[in-house]
């Protein structure tokens, strides 16, 4: 059976480890923190995983916790989401110091900014707020980010923002229990799907490595896999808007966190799902095309009737860690993003704590 | 006319007794009905009114910034950028879509929405933090 073995435990942080992102191609991992400052880690030695030493630590950018962190995917910047309600973009002086230092402010939330994501491009930058919006940024020279949108449809807080690992397609989760799909047309962006289904706070969400389904998590200690169904797809789910795909659940996985999930990360080296919460437990995942007999599955005539394409997919737990950061909640999640180092997988948690483990096939 | 009162009040209506209080609610009741449906429609206008003055104050002070911005454009177009003149101009659009009279349905309050999204993002593009401060509780009474 696979399992997760820790490689390391990353101290450093003061308060609790909000978000781990790893950088596009390097094996360096980004933290934030309730101590207002984001952390890079580097192996010391590549051919040794378990080594690791923070090279930098940002400080001073922002007045309040720093809630999440991203790279842009050329891996030159950074970007910090606040709860001071800014974004900041840090960049690296790759010549001398080797220090990262803050190249802009976003500014235009009315509050708390609570996640941010660079599109697969990089030429935008999508934020999200406690004030409910969200706002599309384009990169421009010099440093320069210019608001293309500010979208306020959700009813309540918005928690995660994610990009379609291709195209130009944004994914929202909010307190208000949903998650929209947005899409641009001709500069002007609208939404083009609300998913509903999950019964309390969707907390995060993820792009399968196709783009085809998102995974999420939710406040109701369920996840959910979400297809997307082109017109005209085979199935014979009507898409209401012309020309629209539409998004329907596929997969719920109950009985599994008996707490809120808040993080979850679907591997685009190998497939496989991790999530974790306030249940202190990471747990993955492997999603297997449903057998006849599985249980919600529907006959074609009750697809048609129902409009609905019933359970498609099925969820393998495949291994779990018990009390990952201890009895501390888990905050976030992340595999590495690609096939060099698939098999890592990096924690943060309430204890201040930043763990890496290896999956062990 | 005089003898018919004396007879009946003289001849004992059991009846009319027995339901004499049942007929005092009814009345009451339909007196009450007439009286809410009044004072209701007066209400209900009033309130119509604040709300469509709150709506309408929003919406004429983005009109306000805008046009503002774009006779500023104009004049200056050195300091506005023709993207930001774009925005201004698509903000004006979306603020002559917004109806000047009642509607039945509440397409307007999405509506509102995408105009306060879009002045947000020429406030951004202009780099200036103005914003609608929410208006005075209305002086109307009743």
């Amino acid at each position: 059976m696979p399992h997760l073995e820790q490689l390391a435990e990353l101290t450093g942080h003061e308060d609790r480890v909000w978000c781990a992102t790893w950088h596009p191609t390097k094996p360096i991992l980004a933290t934030c923190s309730g101590d207002k400052t984001v952390r890079i880690w580097q192996a010391t030695n590549a051919q040794d995983p378990s080594k690791w030493q923070c090279t930098n630590v940002l400080e001073g950018g922002h007045k309040r916790t720093i809630r999440s962190v991203a790279w842009s995917p050329d891996g030159r910047q950074l970007a910090t989401g606040s709860f001071d309600a800014t974004t900041g973009i840090w960049e690296r002086d790759e010549d001398e110091s080797g220090d990262y230092e803050c190249v802009a402010t976003l500014e235009g939330h009315e509050n708390e900014t609570k996640s941010i994501a660079w599109s697969k491009s990089g030429a935008l930058l999508a934020t999200c707020s406690r004030d409910k919006s969200v706002w599309i940024w384009e990169v421009e020279e010099d440093n320069d980010f210019e608001c293309l949108s500010v979208l306020q449809e959700h009813t309540q807080d918005v928690k995660m923002v994610a990009w379609h690992p291709t195209e130009e397609l944004l994914a929202s989760a909010s307190y208000d229990d949903t998650i929209k799909i947005w899409k641009d047309d001709d500069d002007d962006w609208y939404c083009s799907d609300t998913l509903q289904g999950h019964e309390s706070t969707v907390w995060a969400i993820d792009f399968a490595p196709s783009g085809d389904e998102i995974v999420s998590a939710s406040a109701d200690q369920t996840l959910k896999i979400w297809k997307r169904f082109p017109p005209g797809n085979p199935l014979g789910i009507v898409t209401p808007r012309r020309g629209e795909p539409v998004w329907k659940c596929v997969a719920t996985v109950v009985g599994q966190h008996d707490r809120c999930i808040y993080s979850v990360s679907w591997s685009k080296a190998h497939g496989l799902i991790a999530s974790a919460g306030a249940d202190n437990t990471i747990r993955l995942f492997e999603t297997i095309e449903a057998k006849p007999e599985a249980v919600g599955r529907l006959t074609a005539e009750q697809q048609r009737a129902m409009n609905e394409p019933g359970v498609l997919v099925e969820t393998v737990a495949v291994a779990e860690v018990k009390e990952a950061h201890g009895t501390s909640d888990i905050n976030s999640v992340a595999w590495y993003p690609s096939e060099t180092h698939g098999d890592w997988l990096a924690s943060g948690g309430d204890d201040g704590s930043v763990r890496i483990w290896r999956l062990v096939q | 006319m005089a003898n018919t009162e004396y007879e009946l009040s003289k001849e004992l209506d059991l009846d009319a007794l027995v339901h004499l209080e049942n007929m005092f609610v009814e009345f009451g009741r339909e007196d009450g009905m007439a009286a809410g449906e009044r004072n209701g429609a007066i209400e209900g206008r009033v309130m119509g009114c604040e709300k469509g003055f709150e709506l309408s104050r929003e919406v004429g002070y983005y009109a306000g910034c805008a046009q503002l911005w774009k006779t500023l454009a104009q004049q200056d177009p050195e300091r506005i950028s023709e993207k930001s003149l774009k925005k201004i101009n698509s903000l004006l659009d979306l603020i002559d879509s917004f109806p000047r009279q009642n509607q039945l349905d509440d397409d307007v309050v999405a509506l509102l929405d995408r105009i306060r999204g879009k002045f947000k993002t020429v406030a951004s593009a202009l780099q200036t933090a103005e914003r609608y401060i929410d208006a005075p509780k209305s002086k109307m009474f009743y």
